[in-house]
């Protein structure tokens, strides 16, 4: 307990350099907040212009589609900020400067010291696009914010965070072998992304069956938002298909966490 | 001339140092032209044609946008704003070459080994996996050509056009991704122009974003023809002598206040 | 430096081996085959020893310093520093030990330097009183008080070194590991640094290791040396033993009035005769030099005589030769 506690505070102290850092450059971070938000925020209006104008995608209206594009939005946000130190784009080159052996060096665990190590403030900008369009749609959508429907939905959003996170982690451990990024972890990362964005029933079979079996985008999402909005599944999915979402990240989580480990142990005998 | 030619050369080469990371991005490129095909087919499903774009021509659509992108560089470049920053536009000054003809060169090369190794490949693959739409004529391919040819200058002119604004903003990497990031919506890169509202598409019209993209697309599928094709190449031949216009003038501003305030 | 089993030793390295295994590539043409990094290297390092670890590029110097700060863990062998594995107890090891790397940076790039320390502070669990006292005493000694608030990126190369050394003694390691900190600096700033090292070595008694490729360092810093090559060990012991390990002979070169026709003496290895001049070639512990010059003085009229040592640079040569 003790020692979760002095993590806790030194993981908020070298998030604090990280802000500090950025705040010396005041003008820019303002700018960068805003660019990056405009990223996310064309892809929302044109998406939206496109619906409006046909009135619905495969039985989803408007602002129903603006719904999942602002929980994927959000929650890949949250994801970018927090495991920033973790993005392999990142991370390839800090292991090559050798950052990682200064890790090492330090009293602390080196998960800790790289979640640490980066916090793009950016990101910022990703999260308050998503948060507002959320709140715009719930709104517009008359959906009753009861206490449980709250709750349901941080589950979900930790969920989506933490299962990209862990292909973020994924991402960087492979770096551990190859040196450089492995750019087709992008199809999982920000390819995932993408996928969550749009309403399941678009897939053909062959890629629906691989986002359930492979790589369970489909609970994560799509079928939060069909239970949340009360809409009806026109893929007949499990009734408890909701609720798999926390379910799916744990056991990504734990796995890419035995990878992360056993990529560390190799690190250490082979030095890249 | 010559000089380009070494120019093109040259960061052609360089590019081909590249080619695992071209390869690479390759297939990250297909995997993300396979989920938007599917979402953009998803539009067509009550009606095959909006607003007179075809459910095949948007099929076609999608593998030539993913495979242009990166001829095109639609996704934009910061290089050269940081070659103003850095100060390293003295460097362009002591060069027998005009700044402009050295960033088109270099631009040149690295966009002619992306379209052999990523935009060529990229369409074969595609071709494999779906059925992609041709035009209809040969003289409609050989507009699609020479519009193509059109919206590479007009999209690198721009590019150089808004990198030079790092003579004046102290962050111009913040407006550049700023401009690049609307970019995406306004050149027909994120979706097909002709399916957006039509007060948009008004809007946009007078702009040259859409000669960036949209419209060697809009020809090679077959979606404009005769008076309105010949049109919109007028218009991007105005939009390419605009901006090498601009971009002169500009580079010469901000070298004029380098000048004065010696950077 | 051999002979195990000493009362004091802080490191004790055993017959250790680091292999690094080949890779062997679908992709590129080239496959890189087994090395055998470091090869069964053995030895002891007193406590409040300055030892200088030299060798050529490649020979296996970086590879033993990385399995000594618990970086790397060797392919078998075993390494105790104070009683501890330093892989295998890696959150207890590293609060005693400070390592600097002359090309690496450990700090917060942007910002002020007193922010890094005040960091590592809490990091290392210094107390406050004892953080005070290193301050003021790094502060005294490398003149921190000129750029503790500046932004660390805004440093000199020679400010960044003695801000790494401050960053890496603040919390009083018994073992130091340097890795080329002099690199790129001027004589000046060398100076200093070098000054500050050994005092730190006397006054605190830290055990410093230092690879380095200056050996003026080596000469003015260590009290031992070891020499690493191909990864063996080929030399370990005192700077003054190096040159009689190596045979380095000592030159006498004679300046007389005469033209000298010939000379011969015992134990003279060599003789050159130009213009006036000797320049005689033998190994000091074969001649007696007084002898020497009084045989000398016999033959011919001495006007200058001057003693040429071997440089370290020349030994360390001949050393690195030898291995080969």
């Amino acid at each position: 307990m003790v020692l979760t506690w002095k993590y806790a505070v030194m993981y908020f102290r070298l998030l604090s350099m990280q802000v500090r850092s950025q705040a010396s450059y005041k003008a820019s971070m303002l700018m960068d907040v805003i660019s990056t938000s405009l990223y996310g925020l064309t892809e929302i209006i044109g998406i939206l212009m496109i619906v409006n104008r046909l009135g619905h995608i495969s039985h989803w209206t408007t602002w129903e589609m603006a719904f999942l594009l602002a929980m994927a939005e959000f929650s890949f946000g949250m994801m970018d900020l927090i495991y920033s130190g973790f993005d392999p784009d990142y991370f390839a080159p800090a292991i090559r400067r050798g950052d990682f052996d200064v890790f090492l060096l330090r009293p602390y665990p080196v998960t800790l010291q790289v979640l640490g190590s980066r916090f793009v403030m950016r990101r910022l900008g990703r999260i308050l696009i998503g948060f507002s369009v959320m709140v715009i749609t719930l709104i517009n959508l008359k959906i009753a914010l009861t206490v449980g429907i709250c709750a349901y939905m941080i589950i979900i959003i930790f969920s989506q965070v933490t299962l990209f996170g862990s292909f973020f982690i994924f991402g960087s451990t492979i770096t551990f072998w190859t040196i450089e990024r492995i750019e087709a972890v992008n199809i999982i990362t920000y390819g995932g992304r993408e996928v969550i964005t749009y309403p399941m029933e678009i897939f053909p079979v062959w890629l629906r069956q691989i986002f359930t079996f492979v790589i369970p985008f489909i609970f994560m999402n799509y079928a939060p938002a069909v239970f949340i909005l009360g809409k009806q599944d026109m893929l007949s999915l499990p009734h408890y298909a909701p609720f798999l979402a926390p379910v799916i990240s744990g056991v990504f989580t734990l796995l890419t966490i035995c990878f992360w480990k056993y990529g560390k142990k190799h690190y250490q005998s082979s030095g890249t | 001339m010559l000089a380009s030619i070494k120019v093109i050369q040259t960061t052609a080469k360089q590019q081909l140092q590249y080619r695992t990371a071209v390869f690479a991005g390759l297939v990250t490129n297909i995997a993300w032209g396979i989920f938007r095909y599917y979402l953009i087919n998803a539009f067509f499903s009550e009606s095959p044609s909006i607003n007179g774009f075809t459910q095949s021509a948007a099929q076609t659509y999608v593998p030539l946008t993913q495979g242009l992108m990166v001829f095109l560089n639609t996704f934009g470049s910061m290089e050269i704003s940081q070659a103003v920053r850095q100060g390293d536009v003295a460097v362009s000054l002591l060069r027998p070459m005009s700044f402009l003809k050295y960033w088109m060169s270099y631009y040149a090369g690295k966009s002619f080994i992306n379209l052999l190794l990523r935009s060529i490949l990229l369409l074969l693959v595609f071709h494999l996996l779906f059925p992609i739409g041709t035009p209809a004529t040969p003289l409609q391919f050989f507009f699609f050509l020479v519009s193509l040819t059109l919206s590479w200058l007009i999209s690198h002119l721009w590019i150089i056009v808004i990198n030079l604004s790092a003579f004046w903003v102290t962050d111009a990497t913040g407006v550049l991704r700023m401009v690049f990031a609307i970019q995406q919506l306004l050149t027909g890169m994120l979706f097909p122009l002709r399916i957006l509202p039509n007060w948009f598409q008004e809007i946009v019209r007078f702009t040259p974003f859409p000669s960036m993209l949209n419209t060697p697309i809009e020809i090679f599928t077959n979606i404009v023809g005769g008076a309105e094709l010949t049109f919109m190449v007028l218009q991007q031949l105005v939009w390419v002598g605009l901006l090498y216009v601009g971009v002169k003038r500009v580079y010469r501003a901000g070298i004029h206040q380098l000048e004065i305030n010696g950077g | 430096m051999k002979g195990t089993g000493l009362l004091n030793a802080i490191i004790q390295v055993d017959n250790i081996v680091k292999k690094f295994r080949g890779r062997s590539s679908l992709f590129r043409k080239l496959s890189i085959p087994e090395t055998i990094a470091v090869d069964h290297i053995s030895f002891v390092v007193p406590a409040g020893e300055f030892v200088g670890y030299l060798g050529p590029n490649g020979a296996g110097k970086s590879t033993t310093i990385k399995m000594l700060a618990g970086l790397l863990v060797p392919t078998s062998g075993s390494i105790h520093v104070n009683g501890l594995v330093p892989w295998r107890d890696r959150t207890r090891y590293v609060k005693q030990i400070g390592v600097v790397f002359g090309q690496r940076s450990t700090l917060w790039w942007d910002l002020p330097l007193i922010d890094s320390l005040e960091l590592i502070r809490h990091m290392y669990d210094v107390p406050l009183a004892r953080y005070k006292d290193n301050l003021q005493f790094f502060s005294r000694l490398l003149d921190l008080d000129e750029f503790l608030l500046q932004p660390v990126r805004t440093l000199s190369l020679g400010q960044r070194m003695r801000a790494e050394l401050s960053a890496a003694l603040l919390f009083d390691p018994k073992i130091l590991f340097l890795d080329e900190p002099t690199i790129g600096l001027d004589i000046v700033a060398k100076d200093r640094i070098r000054t500050f090292l050994a005092d730190i070595n006397q006054r605190r008694e830290t055990t410093i290791i230092l690879t380095t490729h200056d050996l003026s360092d080596v000469e003015k810093l260590c009290r031992s040396i070891m020499i690493i090559d191909h990864g063996q060990i080929v030399y370990g012991g005192s700077l003054a033993g190096l040159a009689e390990r190596v045979g380095g002979s000592t030159t006498m070169i004679v300046d007389v009035v005469e033209e000298p026709v010939d000379f011969c003496f015992f134990g003279v290895n060599k003789v050159t005769i130009t213009n006036r001049r000797l320049a005689l070639e033998f190994l000091p512990q074969n001649v007696n030099v007084g002898d020497l010059i009084t045989a000398i003085s016999q033959a011919y009229t001495i006007r200058d005589i001057e003693f040429k040592k071997p440089s370290i640079e020349s030994i360390v040569m001949e050393i690195y030769g030898e291995a080969r």
